[in-house]
């Protein structure tokens, strides 16, 4: 180690170095507080990004879940789906009894051909696999040939 | 010791004028001397609480931001021709002092600068920086023992080049 009271150790201890300058002080000051100011006004965003994931999520599951009313009126257990012309059939889901096409009948033969019809509607919307009924599979001139 | 310092201004008011003393050691301009020490200061002052010793920790960051502005203004050849210079320009004084001590000051200015860096350094630190042999160590990344070597050579050849100087 050094001596102790070393004359050009006390010398050099003498001589003072220039402070800093103001204009230092200024920057210094300044680059700390914008250091200070960022830190300060940072948000977490993380947060934000978080709630709005989970409110996108919440409005996903709305839109997924929430039943279609427009199903609601119409049969949705039938396979296939049931033909437009089978709606009203629906409506009277039961098969036309003897005295019905009789009364047909009796009405007229539109009057018949249009509960044939409903018949068959009412039969295709229940079993989509059953043979589509027909009032003739072939036409009569087949017959004579 | 001085880590009870509170506030960037106290430690400025304490360490700031040797802290550009040292970085004059490897920029000859005052002005250039103060812009590393004002990057070496913000980041000393972002990142002193790492420290274990914040105080060597200052002077280090002073030496690494002087090292960085060196690389990057390419001013190596400058400051080889600096240190070259056997006298400091007016106005670019190392030290305040009294008119009637200003020969003496300039020999010592200039015998400082005919140091080696590394010798010189560990004066600057010593002297003027008040950082024990230990705190060198830290901040220049060499061993305490080292440090008290590099500083016993740089005294002796102080001493020699001064040794026609009249002390007052």
């Amino acid at each position: 180690m050094t001596e102790e009271h070393d004359p050009l150790e006390a010398e050099l201890h003498s001589l003072r170095p220039h402070d800093v300058s103001l204009e230092l002080q200024r920057r210094i000051a300044k680059r700390l507080t914008d250091v200070s100011s960022a830190s300060l006004g940072y948000k977490p965003r993380w947060r934000l990004a978080i709630v709005g994931g989970c409110l996108a999520a919440c409005l996903t599951a709305v839109a997924l879940l929430w039943p279609d009313r427009h199903k609601i009126d119409e049969p949705s257990s039938r396979a296939g789906g049931p033909p437009l012309v089978a709606t009203t059939v629906v409506e009277n889901n039961r098969p036309a009894t003897l005295q019905m096409y009789r009364r047909a009948l009796a009405e007229s033969p539109e009057a018949l051909e249009t509960l044939l019809d409903k018949q068959a509607a009412l039969s295709a919307a229940s079993d989509s696999s059953s043979p589509c009924w027909r009032a003739f599979t072939w036409s009569p001139a087949d017959l004579f040939n | 010791m001085t880590d009870a310092l509170d506030g960037w201004t106290a430690w400025l008011g304490k360490h700031g004028a040797a802290l550009v003393l040292l970085a004059r050691q490897w920029v000859a301009d005052r002005a250039d001397a103060e812009d590393i020490v004002q990057e070496a200061f913000v980041r000393f002052w972002r990142s002193r609480h790492k420290a274990v010793d914040p105080t060597a920790y200052l002077y280090t960051c002073v030496k690494r931001s002087a090292l960085e502005w060196l690389r990057s203004r390419r001013r190596r050849v400058q400051r080889e021709e600096a240190a070259a210079r056997p006298e400091i320009a007016a106005g670019e004084r190392w030290f305040a002092c009294p008119l009637e001590q200003d020969e003496r000051r300039a020999a010592i200015e200039a015998s400082l600068q005919q140091l080696p860096e590394a010798q010189r350094e560990v004066l600057v630190l010593k002297i003027w920086g008040e950082l024990s042999f230990p705190q060198i160590a830290e901040a220049l990344g060499i061993s305490a023992n080292t440090a008290a070597s590099r500083y016993r050579y740089a005294l002796a050849k102080l001493r020699e080049q001064l040794a026609e100087e009249p002390i007052p």
